[in-house]
This record gives structure tokens, sequence and C-alpha cells, in this order.
């Protein structure tokens, strides 16, 4: 059998059954908590009471399945300590996730909204978008996603400026946390972490790295970590087994594939040499 | 059957089409991928206009910013592209937005991205990791720059000791941007690995109610 002429789609069904198999049976792997997420626990932690947390919510269905379980842990880790928390969005299916947060979270746990909890609209413009609401909050922002305006929203009405928000989570599969570290961790020292899909490690890397992040959730790993700390299980860690079983398979294919591919090589030059005498 | 569970099946069956690719293309795979398309248009045209309306023409229409009409009129301008005769205009609005996107990205780039960049690489050599920062980024930089030097070396063979140690590091850093290419992906692998489980935890999680 040689792997390197095998049907792709065999790899196909193979990955599938590794994948499923540990979802339905879990194995109980271990996780180790890894420091950027742990700060990122920690800075939650360290927030007083009625603190007020931005979280720029930038999920889709593109990147759910990686960001959606890390700002769930997250908000419900504020919740628990009852921050309050404002809801941006610079996708047009982030306000989509914001109010499901509202209404799955917040509200059953007694959030009363307009006071402790805000869903606010999409916003276009990218980076100049995060400037223009670091800049002027309320100008920026003259209604919420429902249309109320935001006169009537106590929360909104503290906001002055970034200096009144606690702690910006940003939860990305982009550059959004780096619009965020340019524009309100450069200029208004706001602290911040970001959730990304995991393919963002060595984009986002430097800046935990640096300082300029204080936390960094990477992929469902990350989320997974998160949900360990506050002692809530969600999809993140239910995911942890199969993501394991999931790199062990492609770690496998790598290294069978060159196997097959220098001994292809080998017999192909071997071939050449017996050709050419 | 409640709206919520009609919006599973129809994401259930969506999903399992757009999979089905995986076995061969097919007439449902591009179904689903028009629709998607038709969808995605249609949902952000919405969503951009209510953005125009909320920033710009409702506060003009109110008086409360009348000044939006600049922007509001430079937005038109953009359209003038699909005259033969006026599509020189539209460059105005283009280079207007360049130049802003441009200052406000350089405001926060030099301290960002790269004082407090520079900065993380000069750190006292404490540890197995700080070593591994430093002596990644010199070698990494003796790659992209001194290549006068390192060539000098290579094609006359005279280039000296120092050009022998910019050779030796730039090859170092050759490596050190090798492991970290092998990290982006590997953490690409990761990331599709976990849209795939994503997806299997929703058919067989929110859809089928076999797995928790």
């Amino acid at each position: 059998m040689n792997i390197l002429k095998t049907d792709i789609r065999w790899f196909h069904a193979i990955l599938v059954l590794v994948i499923l198999v540990p979802l339905f049976r879990p194995m109980g792997l271990p996780l180790t908590i890894t420091k950027p997420v742990k700060d990122a626990y920690d800075l939650v932690e360290s927030l007083p009471k009625g603190s007020i947390v931005l979280h720029a919510n930038d999920v889709a269905p593109s990147n759910e399945a990686e960001n959606w379980c890390q700002l769930l842990a997250m908000v419900k880790h504020n919740v628990a300590k009852g921050h309050r928390i404002i809801l941006v969005s610079t996708v047009a299916e982030g306000p989509m996730y914001s109010d499901r947060i509202r209404r799955e979270i917040a509200e059953p746990a007694g959030y009363v909204y307009g006071k402790d909890i805000v869903v606010l609209p999409y916003r276009a413009g990218n980076e100049t978008a995060v400037t223009a609401l670091a800049e002027d909050f309320q100008g920026t922002y003259k209604a919420d996603y429902y249309g109320t305006p935001s006169s009537q929203l106590p929360l909104m009405q503290e906001v002055k400026s970034m200096k009144d928000i606690a702690m910006v989570g940003c939860w990305t599969s982009g550059d959004l946390g780096l619009w965020y570290i340019r524009q309100v961790e450069a200029k208004y020292r706001t602290p911040t972490v970001t959730g990304i899909v995991a393919v963002g490690l060595t984009l986002y890397g430097p800046f935990q790295a640096s300082g300029q992040l204080k936390g960094l959730l990477l992929g469902q790993a990350g989320a997974a970590e998160y949900e360990t700390l506050i002692k809530s299980p969600g999809k993140g860690l239910a995911a942890m087994d199969a993501q394991s079983m999931g790199h062990l398979y492609m770690v496998l294919l790598i290294v069978v594939s060159n196997i097959f591919y220098f001994q292809a090589k080998r017999q192909s030059a071997a071939a050449a040499g017996k050709g050419a005498r | 059957m409640d709206i919520k569970t009609l919006g599973t099946w129809v994401a259930a069956i969506s999903t399992l089409s757009v999979y089905s690719y995986l076995y061969k293309e097919n007439a449902l795979f591009r179904a689903v991928e028009y629709i998607l398309v038709g969808l995605t248009t249609a949902h952000l045209t919405v969503m951009g206009y209510q953005n125009v309306y909320d920033v710009a023409i409702n506060p003009v229409m109110t008086g409360t910013k009348v000044l939006m009409i600049v922007p509001i009129i430079l937005g038109l301008l953009l359209y003038t592209r699909w005259s033969k005769h006026y599509s020189w205009v539209s460059r105005i609005p283009v280079s207007f937005m360049l130049t802003v996107a441009a200052a406000v990205t350089i405001t926060g780039n030099i301290d960002a991205n790269f004082m407090r960049q520079v900065r993380a690489t000069m750190v006292p050599i404490k540890n197995l990791d700080t070593l591994v920062v430093v002596v990644g980024t010199i070698t990494t930089l003796m790659y992209f720059f001194f290549m006068k030097i390192r060539g000098g070396s290579r094609a006359e063979g005279n280039g000296g000791p120092l050009a022998a140690v910019i050779a030796g590091g730039a090859e170092l850093g050759r490596w050190v941007m090798m492991i970290a290419f092998g990290a982006t992906f590997g953490s690409g692998v990761m990331s599709r690995i976990g849209l795939f489980i994503g997806r299997v935890q929703f058919l067989f999680g929110d859809w089928l109610k076999l797995i928790k």
C-alpha cells in the first residue's frame, strides 16, 4: 500500500472517526493551564465588583467554534464577579451573538438591561471605528442595538472615554485585537485581553510577550483552560479530547507521509541511476 | 416546529451539504454555497445601510450633526468610478480614506508595534525564554539585513570573520523563522480541527442530541 496514492477521502473519513469517538466517549486527557490564560483570569479576578468591561465581540459563524466558547467563559466569569458589560462589534454578525449573551447569560443571572449590560450595534470602519469609539464613546453610539437612545441607558452615561473602562476583551479571528492594542491599549493603557482563533498565535503572541496584552486565549484550548479555571465546563472543554486525538492523527499522517515520500524519492533516484547505466 | 428548531434543521442540512464536497463536488454543495453568498450579501447590505443611516443620514435629517453631509457626499462620489468621464472624481474620497486610515494607524503603530515591541526584545537574559527572544530577534534581523556582506563573503570567499559571523547568524535566523512557520502551521491545523469539532458538536449535540 502506498499512502501517497491513497484516495484522500479515506483520510477524511478516518479524521471524522478520530474526532467523533472522543466526543461520544470522553477520555479525560490532562489539560495544562497556560500562563496567558491564567493572566486573563487573574485580571478579571482583580477587577472590583461593578467595574465596566467592554467586550469587542467579533464572533461570526466562521469563527464561532473557537471564539464563542472563549467569550462565553469570560462573560460567565464577569457575571460571577458582578462586572457590568458593554458589547460592541465591528462585524455585522457580532450583535446577534451579543444579544444571545444578554438573553442566555446576563438576564438569567439577574442583570438588568441598560443598567448592568448594554448591547451596541455593528459599526463599520474597522480600525477607524475603534478609534472613534475610544475618543468619543457616546458620540459613536447614539442608540443601542435595539434602537433605544443611549441617553436612556444609565450604563452608557457612565462611559465618557476609555478611561472609564476597566478592561477590554477582544474576540476575533482577525485583526480586531491589534486595532484595540494600537488605539486603546497604547493610548489609554486600558488592560486588554484577546481571544483568538488558534491560527493567530504567531500574530498575537509577541503582544502577549511584551505585556501589551494582559491575557490571551488561544482557540478551543484557551476556552477549555478558562472553563477549567472558572469551574464551568462548556463546549471548549468538551472539545479538548477530540482536539488532542485530531492532532495526534495529523502528526501521524505527517510522519508516515514523509517516510513514504523519502522512500519514493530514493526509489526514483535509484531507478534513474540504473537507467543512466 | 418552532423557529429555533427550524433554524437548527436548516443549519444542519446546510452543514451536511457543504461537507458533501469532501466526497465529490455536487449540486447540493453549489446550491448551499450560492445561498450563503446571497444571504451574506443581503445581511451586509442591510447592516451597512443601517450603519450609514445611524451615523450619517439620521444626524443630518434631524439637524443634530449637519456636517455629516460631507462624508455622505464623499461616499456618493465613490460611485462616479462607474462613469467613463467622471471616474477621476472617485479618487478624491479614496485618497481621503487612505489618508485618514494611514494617519489613524500610524499614531497607534509607533508606540504599539514599534517602540514597545523593540523594548520587549531588550530584556536581561535570565532564562531560556529570554535567550530565545534575544537570539531569535537578532539572528532573524541578520537574515534580512547585511545581505551585501553575506553575499560578498559567498561570492568572493574573502568576507572575513565579520561576514562569517553574520552568515552564521543569518543561517540560524533562517531556522528560527522555519520554526515560527512550523508553529503557524501547527496552530493553523489546530484552528481547522477546532472548526470541524464545532460543526460536529452542533450536528451531534444541538441537532441530533446524541452528545451533551
